[in-house]
């Protein structure tokens, strides 16, 4: 006779061992990608084949994950600080995300890598697959210690890919990203040491731990909060600290698709949400007033960055510092904390992924296909690039928050969490934003449908590799806009985590 | 038990010894000898073997004292071995062992000779109790670096050694004054003795400790006492240097923890003079790594990487906690290795495209894979990347900072992070970024001998995280007992 309490412990081991599996993935496929460096069409194919074993073992946990259980796995101890994983709904999410669009990368990457005959290509992927995993780690740590060293292998294994055209801006770039990210891990280090001698433990807990002793150690709390929020603030690229995501743009497009608007900039935001929700509490960030800072800060950051987007004609660099203001959306939801306003944020950073990298792909499209990245140029390009234009437009759309796309999914929770007395302020945010984000968009769409083009050159789309990614993710823009639940239950994802951290 | 595991004490001095002894009988010789070659393969294992197994050993036994001509301890001279001294008797032994296998084959026999006796004046350091014999030991040592660091092609390297004779016989002279201060108030040299003998209120004993600590900062090269050692190792062949960079130095700062956690036992007076010492360091960790990032020459650059490696230790030490002594410990193990394979690649450089020039590295990843891999971790490892042992360092010495309130120290180590990042990443981007076209220039494969040291290096950087929990076991590291 089995008992059901041995039946689940059974099945939390296997649980575990499916999450070493997921979590190796990315590991195995960068190992395999330096074996079969000669042959490039095995090289190219093993990220997807990793993408989808581990997308689909990601599947296999979700119904646990919705009953409300956690999967556990305990890597090596050490003195004081150990190694451990720990799969809830937020990491899920965050994991799940990423194993997706890594998905779409790795095809697209394959067709503007090749279409733009680009050197280096095996280091190219394999830093790729090394930058997904430690997303994982991200994603699925345990605690403050893994996710940092997570973070710090993110940041070295980026650096090749901003590097990529090794020309002496890229190098610039690759310096500023280094310097930038790698000072602000001494300010998480810190702060982590500090948190953990205040409370004994970085372990992320629901509610966090903070609220009992928050007046005994105000200052203190401040401070390291201060501390996390300069720190991860680099990545999430908050207003002072954000000037090397637009200088990053320069890597190739894939990098910055995935990267630059997925895995890297949302791990920061990632981190300072996990520290937001599991290490302080909202409450005690509330009483702390810690919201108003972090509040203000977004705002600022929101409506700064799309002003200078307004100003940028490259169109990389808009969509830059689209990123930028979108990141702040996350935070300046965080930071209100109402329980529409969190559950939007989080879902934010779903809906922002999928958007941005529909854009970021449209972009890059046009780049290998006509040559061309100034907005300038873009007249009548919508007639001879019918489906990277419509793929755009929607992104575009989708980004100013139309209705039936996923950006208004989260940019109506966003709103309505903000509209209790006490928040009513912050709905001037998002409204100057969207605004501002019309201002910026629109002239695109408007030059390359409506514009004739000026003289007779002709392009035509590129290979499958390339539209077929932006085609699924302009799809699932529409899809999730309208069934937010759609094959990966991100909505009860991020359901669920609003939950666990809104008191 | 008197006639029992205890006279294998003695035996790593004795075979470094034979060793050393051997290669200098034929150092007339042009052409090579077999059998010496045999008798320093058969030194270096039975002494690697002999630690190991003595590490082993005392796992589960009290640590063994051994006393010189049967006299015991206020009159002979005694040797004291507990788990922590054995495991760097076995840090040394290992080392040796790698040095040798890279550079046998390229050393003069008479360097190779003194190469014996710096090891077995190691050991001694290590193990003795007796200040006076630390003294002969320490004289040994540096007659036997004098030789090792003078190279016959720089004839720069006749000067830097020779200021760094005047500096060294400086900083003995003032460790050996220090000492006579502490025999006319206690009558005894012997450091257990000493434990009961000692009382750092009385003037005359503080003098003379605060001399030898003077004595050992110069000889650890903190910052402003630190000039000599950029002219010596960067004058001379990397070879050598490696061996010395990595080892010679720390022995100072274990004979500095001995004096001060096994003898005075942590006592308040004790730290305090640690501390002026710790205000030393925090420059070294600030300032080297930003005169490292202007030199070209690769030696020069590990040289000030050195500098302010050694401020960590330094400063784990003066935190006069027990995880600034973990932190202290694992930064002589990290650093050792690290520096061991950093010039290790310095050499093969030299030996391939003729210089030292740090632009050499655009040729290394075309040139070897394992040799750009272990450089790349020991790189990453000194800035302190988790999960690489660099990084538990700080993690350690950031959190016994923190218990005390001494803030400073944070911010040092912070601020010593980012300055390293300025050297280090060069020579990254160097190795895969070169961005200036780079002429590349042809290399000759490297032997077994350039490798397999390498790879060891490197599988010992990774396999440090595993000391950390070893760290708790060597609580035995507490006062000699009388």
């Amino acid at each position: 006779m089995v008992t059901t309490d041995e039946v689940s412990a059974v099945n939390t081991l296997e649980k575990q061992h499916l999450l070493w599996l997921a979590l190796s993935c990315p590991l195995w496929s960068s190992l395999g990608i330096l074996v079969f460096q000669k042959r490039a069409n095995v090289r190219d194919a093993l990220p997807m084949i990793a993408a989808l074993v581990q997308l689909i073992l990601f599947f296999q946990m979700f119904p646990m994950i919705n009953e409300g259980s956690v999967i556990q796995a305990q890597g090596p101890s050490w003195l004081n600080g150990s190694i451990e994983f720990t799969l809830d709904s937020f990491g899920l999410l965050f994991a799940t995300l990423a194993s997706f669009l890594w998905l779409l990368t790795s095809l697209y990457s394959v067709g503007y890598m090749r279409g733009g005959q680009y050197k280096h290509q095996t280091r190219f992927a394999f830093f790729f697959s090394i930058c997904i995993f430690s997303t994982l780690m991200v994603a699925l740590s345990g605690n403050m210690l893994t996710l940092f060293v997570g973070y710090e292998i993110l940041t070295l294994s980026t650096y090749p890919l901003v590097m990529h055209q090794q020309s002496e801006a890229a190098t610039r770039a690759g310096r500023q990203y280094l310097l930038y990210t790698l000072g602000a891990g001494q300010l998480i280090l810190i702060a982590m040491i500090a948190f953990y001698h205040l409370f004994h433990t970085t372990s992320f807990h629901p509610g966090g731990y903070a609220f009992s002793m928050y007046s005994e150690h105000s200052v203190a709390l401040v401070v390291i909060f201060g501390l996390f929020m300069i720190g991860f603030g680099v990545k999430a690229a908050l207003f002072p600290l954000h000037s090397w995501l637009p200088s990053a743009m320069i890597a190739p497009t894939p990098v910055s698709a995935l990267l630059h608007a997925v895995a890297v900039v949302k791990s920061g935001v990632f981190a300072l949400c996990r520290v937001i929700g599991f290490l302080y509490g909202i409450e005690t960030m509330k009483a702390l007033h810690l919201d108003l800072v972090l509040g203000f800060l977004a705002a600022f950051t929101i409506l700064f960055a799309s002003t200078r987007a307004l100003g940028e004609t490259q169109m990389k660099k808009i969509l830059a510092y689209s990123t930028i203001s979108q990141l702040s959306y996350i935070l300046l939801g965080m930071a209100i904390g109402t329980t529409a306003a969190v559950l939007g944020a989080i879902f934010h950073m779903v809906a922002h992924a999928f958007m941005k990298i529909t854009l970021f792909f449209g972009a890059g499209s046009i780049q290998i296909q006509t040559g061309k990245t100034d907005i300038e140029q873009m007249e009548g390009l919508g007639k001879n690039l019918p489906i990277t234009f419509v793929c755009f437009s929607v992104g575009c759309l989708s980004m100013i928050g139309i209705p039936l796309f996923v950006g208004f999914v989260s940019k109506w929770q966003l709103i309505t969490g903000s509209l209790r007395p006490v928040h009513g302020g912050w709905v001037w945010v998002w409204i100057a934003s969207t605004l501002l984000n019309i201002a910026y968009f629109f002239p695109i769409i408007y030059k390359a449908f409506f514009h004739a083009r000026p003289s007779g050159d002709f392009f035509k789309e590129g290979s499958w590799s390339l539209w077929l990614p932006i085609g699924i993710s302009t799809l699932m823009v529409i899809v999730l806009g309208i069934q937010p639940d759609f094959l990966f239950s991100f909505y009860q994802l991020a359901l669920l985590t609003t939950g666990a951290i809104v008191p | 038990m008197k006639h029992g595991i205890e006279q294998l004490v003695p035996l790593a001095i004795l075979l470094s010894f034979i060793g050393g002894m051997a290669n200098a009988l034929v150092f007339h010789r042009t052409k090579k000898s077999v059998g010496v070659q045999f008798i320093s393969w058969v030194c270096l294992l039975l002494s690697l073997t002999v630690n190991i197994s003595m590490w082993r050993y005392l796992g589960h036994h009290k640590p063994l004292e051994y006393f010189f001509g049967g006299w015991p301890a206020p009159w002979g001279i005694t040797f004291y071995v507990d788990r922590f001294a054995v495991a760097f008797c076995t840090l040394v032994s290992t080392l040796s062992l790698l040095s040798w296998t890279y550079s046998f084959h390229k050393q003069p026999a008479l360097h190779r000779s003194l190469f014996f006796i710096l090891q077995m004046s190691l050991y001694g350091m290590i193990l003795t109790q007796d200040f006076f014999n630390f003294y002969v030991f320490l004289e040994v040592c540096s007659i036997c670096l004098y030789g090792l660091l003078s190279d016959p092609n720089e004839p720069r390297s006749y000067l830097s050694v020779f200021r760094y004779l005047a500096v060294n016989t400086v900083a003995a002279s003032l460790y050996l004054i220090g000492l006579a201060f502490v025999y006319s108030q206690c009558g005894s040299l012997n450091m257990s003795d000493l434990v009961s003998l000692i009382d750092l209120e009385d003037l005359p004993n503080k003098i003379g400790i605060g001399l030898m600590v003077v004595g050992f900062s110069i000889k650890t090269a903190l910052f402003p006492l630190h000039f000599w050692l950029i002219d010596t190792y960067g004058n001379s062949k990397a070879q050598n240097t490696g061996f010395i960079a990595s080892i010679v130095t720390k022995v100072f700062c274990i004979f500095l923890l001995r004096i001060f956690y096994s003898m005075l036992g942590h006592g308040e007076e004790a730290l305090k003079l640690l501390s002026y010492l710790g205000i030393l360091a925090w420059v070294s960790i600030a300032l080297a790594p930003l005169l490292a990032s202007k030199q070209k020459d690769l030696r020069k650059i590990l040289a000030y990487s050195s500098i302010s490696q050694i401020g960590y230790i330094i400063v784990g030490l003066a935190e006069g906690s027990s995880l600034g002594l973990y932190a202290a410990i694992l930064q002589i193990f990290h650093h050792a290795v690290v520096k061991l394979t950093l010039f290790f690649v310095a050499d093969e450089m030299n030996s391939q495209w003729g210089s030292y020039d740090v632009l050499h590295m655009a040729n290394l990843p075309k040139h070897s894979k394992l040799i750009t891999l272990a450089c790349c971790m020991a790189l990453l490892s000194l800035i302190g990347i988790p999960p690489l042992p660099g990084f538990f360092v700080k993690w350690m010495l950031i959190q016994s900072a923190m218990t005390q309130g001494h803030w400073v120290v944070i911010a040092i180590i912070a601020i010593g992070a980012m300055t390293s990042l300025l050297y280090t990443l060069r020579m990254i981007e160097i190795m895969f970024f070169p961005h200036t076209p780079w002429t590349e220039s042809s290399s000759s494969k490297p032997h077994w001998n350039v490798y397999a040291p390498i790879a060891v290096a490197l599988v010992l950087l990774m396999l440090q995280v595993g000391l950390l929990n070893q760290l708790l076991s060597w609580s035995q590291l507490t006062r000699y007992q009388p």
